[in-house]
């Protein structure tokens, strides 16, 4: 509960329009949650990567164009130029979006949390079988070599 | 006269292109065993979360000696490895002692061999794709892949042979400059590619010796026995009372992990290899066991105070008759998947 009342906070704090109080509760909290941690960076990269987007000026005469094209097509149906125009502007933003939000799921459900790893030498076990087993189809024994002598842990 | 000599042309140059695959396996073995070359390759294995990456330098004259010094990783710099005389050195920096690793053959040529004949016997379907360039020279390329690739549930182990090998191999010396192996489809991968090559260097018979002040120890960390290992370790290794026909005991890793130190006695068989571990735990935990696409078969369970594993591309009942062998029950909650 109280993750999610600073997760809706998170972006005001990234654009800086939280009050002082607001920003200093989040920061306490940010201290003691790698959840929120980890939700803050997804927020700070969306919005660098939003404000990296390039800004694109509409033709000083794109309303007299419209209009013009209005005028000569009254048959057809009517378009609005700039709602479309926002659409297009607004695609690469949501996939952007959509593209951070599945890295933070990502990071957080499918990283292995570093307490599972020490806890359970299953996954460790596995890999070390097959580097070893890899390692026997080098064209040098370096790999073998490393492997056996704990380079990989 | 000139058309004879353009269809002369053009047939030599068709039977040229049509070069079988196993004559270029052929040229490439040849190239390995007798070839002195010099350079620096990358290898990198990928293995779930983690990539290794190795660079090396390299000094090889044929199958009869090879000189190796690590560039990177970077804690690893100066290790030079030294093969002569049938046997693998390994000597660390600003030290007077080498090591001599245990049972590591000449693996490229030994690769090749072993590819010419699966191919013949028609266990690996070679095909040739389109050329290419590694360090700027014109190679064939050329995919292995085996022709029966999946191990079901139960099934018999396929021939000790990856799933899938790619081979850069160089028009003009026929050695390999570049290769990607990947064991099962969807597992892991490893490249090894030379950023740097030259053919017949002058190599000096000094380039192979070890220092006159050096001492050659045997290597710490592996063992060929269980007994060697045994003083390594302070709990005592057990050993699987069963094991698979042919099954021999290719080495004995201990290490030392974040859970403790973990023993892997690593077993080959002419089909197959498996590993079985065991580390003794601080505490009583859950296995977690995430299985994925590709893995081998694996078996997990707790017993007293020690984590016991079996990871191989052996049948998954003889995984579990090995893993009773070694005192595993239902009540001890056994993970199995593949």
């Amino acid at each position: 509960m109280r993750c999610e009342r600073f997760e809706r906070q998170l972006w005001a704090y990234v654009e800086g329009q939280l009050l002082l109080g607001q920003a200093q509760a989040l920061e306490a909290h940010l201290q003691a949650c790698p959840h929120c941690q980890r939700q803050l960076e997804v927020v700070r990269a969306t919005y660098h990567a939003l404000r990296a987007l390039p800004r694109r000026r509409a033709p000083e005469n794109l309303t007299a164009q419209v209009r013009r094209r209005i005028a000569k097509t009254p048959a057809r149906p009517t378009r609005d130029w700039a709602r479309v125009w926002r659409r297009v502007a607004l695609a690469p933003a949501l996939g952007l979006l959509a593209a951070a939000a599945w890295w933070g799921w990502h990071a957080q459900h499918l990283a292995p949390s570093p307490n599972t790893v020490a806890a359970d030498p299953t996954e460790s076990f596995v890999e070390l079988h097959e580097q070893l087993e890899l390692a026997d189809w080098s064209p040098s024994p370096t790999p073998s070599y490393f492997i056996s002598t704990g380079y990989t842990r | 006269m000139r058309a004879a000599l353009l269809i002369t042309a053009l047939l030599w140059t068709l039977g040229w292109a049509q070069e079988r695959p196993i004559q270029w396996l052929q040229r490439a073995q040849q190239a390995e065993e007798t070839l002195a070359v010099a350079g620096v390759r990358v290898v990198e294995i990928v293995t779930g979360r983690t990539t290794q990456r190795i660079e090396e330098r390299f000094w090889r004259q044929g199958t009869r000696a090879e000189r190796i010094e690590v560039l990177a990783p970077a804690q690893r710099r100066g290790e030079v490895l030294l093969y002569r005389d049938g046997r693998w050195l390994a000597m660390r920096p600003n030290t007077k002692e080498a090591f001599e690793i245990p049972r590591m053959p000449v693996q490229g040529a030994q690769l090749l061999r072993l590819a010419g004949e699966l191919v013949q016997s028609g266990v690996v379907l070679a095909e040739l794709l389109p050329d290419s360039t590694v360090v700027g020279r014109s190679c064939v390329v050329l995919r292995l892949t085996l022709a029966r690739p999946t191990l079901k549930r139960d099934e018999l182990p396929r021939p000790l042979f990856p799933a899938a090998v790619t081979l850069w191999i160089d028009r003009e010396t026929g050695l390999p400059l570049k290769r990607e192996v990947a064991l099962r489809e969807g597992a892991p991968v490893m490249r090894m590619e030379l950023t740097r090559l030259e053919v017949n260097p002058r190599l000096s018979p000094e380039l192979f010796m070890l220092p006159p002040d050096v001492v050659v120890r045997p290597l710490g960390g592996v063992y060929t026995t269980v007994e060697e290992a045994q003083r390594a370790v302070s709990f005592s290794i057990r050993t699987p009372s069963y094991l698979p026909a042919g099954a021999t005991l290719e080495r004995v890793i201990v290490q030392t992990r974040a859970y403790g130190q973990v023993v892997v006695l690593h077993y080959r068989m002419p089909n197959a290899r498996f590993s079985v571990f065991q580390a003794h735990k601080s505490r009583p935990t859950d296995f977690e066991g995430k299985r994925r696409r590709g893995r081998p078969h694996a078996h997990f369970w707790q017993s007293d105070n020690y984590w016991f594993g079996i990871v191989g591309n052996l049948p998954k009942a003889e995984i579990e008759r090995i893993a009773q062998s070694l005192g595993a029950s239902d009540k001890n909650a056994p993970t199995t998947g593949r």
